[in-house]
């Protein structure tokens, strides 16, 4: 039966690639290595010869990193402040360079990272923690219908349901109903523009009227409750 | 090379055993000498930082070569000393002899 050659440990092989110096000098080193390693397979189990190498690999690549951290400390008088930090900014690319693989998994991981938390952050800061631009914005709230049939609790309410709750809820101090979100066109002295709009009832409290500073459009009269009007997100208007 | 090199135990060791290889200097040769001399286990990590150091000094110099055995993963460093680290061993050794004067009954006796 032929005998399964040993191959080193993956991660010993790619900690003395990070570690070791650029160049054919670190090259060498990993091949002397390599070369005491196949002499050991040839007489010790795979298991044990990929032991002994993963074990070389730490106390070698220590040595090496106590070394460039030695050398750094002998020299940290000499250079300013930043003459160390574009030193320090050099290795890290370097060794970025030397373990291409390593570095991508590294950068994505951080860069996953940070976007998740400034994600997180901004939303939770937006929806939970700044407060919406109306006035008494903690006392407003959305009402929808619940189809019970069909566990449907976002159901839109049809007109008649709307003007029953805005007639005899003593709930609220005004209801006011706003249609789905559709596309329209607005016109002006410009080029016309393809905005987001909604159509909305009069409210039935003037209170209401705090709404409209995040609107774009005409006061709604009171006077006229079967009129509704369209509103534009501003933002599609900027 | 700065007026006086101080040459570490360990440095000297290393320094001998390249001169002692000659032609055959490679790293492995060189650390398996010191080790069959010197009667110790050499650290791998502690026999290369060495070297660079030494090289770093002037003292040592190496020349890479392509590898006889082609299983080999990559080149060979042949180590030679160049003329400041037989400079630096010499004085090494004049001040070892220096300190060791009339103290041969001591260091023998105690044997």
């Amino acid at each position: 039966m032929s005998r399964i050659e040993a191959t080193p440990p993956r991660w010993a092989v790619a900690l003395l690639r990070l570690v070791l110096p650029d160049g054919s000098h670190g090259e060498c080193v990993q091949a002397d290595l390599d070369e005491e390693f196949k002499t050991l397979s040839a007489s010790a189990t795979p298991g044990a010869a990929r032991r002994w190498y993963g074990w070389e690999a730490i106390k070698i690549s220590a040595h090496f990193m106590w070394s460039d951290a030695s050398e750094a400390w002998a020299h940290k008088g000499e250079g300013g402040g930043m003459d160390r930090m574009w030193q320090n900014m050099r290795i890290a690319l370097r060794r970025f360079g030397r373990a291409p693989g390593f570095s991508v998994v590294a950068v994505l991981t951080m860069a996953l990272g940070i976007g998740a938390n400034v994600a997180i952050v901004s939303v939770v800061d937006t929806v939970l923690l700044d407060p919406l631009p109306y006035e008494d914005s903690e006392e407003l709230v959305a009402l929808w219908e619940w189809n019970v049939p069909r566990d449907n609790r976002t159901n839109v309410a049809n007109s008649g349901n709307f003007a029953a709750w805005r007639d005899r809820a003593s709930s609220f101090e005004s209801v006011t109903a706003v249609s789905m979100m559709m596309p329209a066109t607005l016109r002006g002295a410009g080029e016309p523009d393809e905005v987001r709009s909604q159509y909305a009832s009069p409210p039935t409290s003037s209170r209401s009227w705090a709404w409209r500073p995040s609107w774009v459009g005409r006061l709604l009269p009171t006077s006229r409750p079967l009129r509704p009007r369209r509103l534009f997100s501003p933002l599609d208007t900027g | 090379m700065s007026p006086k090199t101080f040459l570490g135990e360990f440095e000297q060791m290393v320094l001998l055993a390249i001169l002692q290889e000659r032609e055959n200097a490679f790293a492995l040769e060189v650390r398996r000498e010191i080790e069959r001399s010197a009667d110790r286990t050499v650290s791998r990590g502690a026999f290369y930082t060495t070297l660079d150091r030494l090289e770093r000094k002037g003292l040592v110099a190496w020349l890479e070569e392509t590898p006889r055995d082609a299983r080999r993963s990559g080149p060979l460093r042949r180590f030679s000393v160049t003329p400041d680290g037989v400079l630096a061993l010499r004085e090494s050794r004049k001040a070892f002899d220096a300190l060791s004067r009339g103290l041969d009954g001591v260091i023998e006796g105690l044997g």
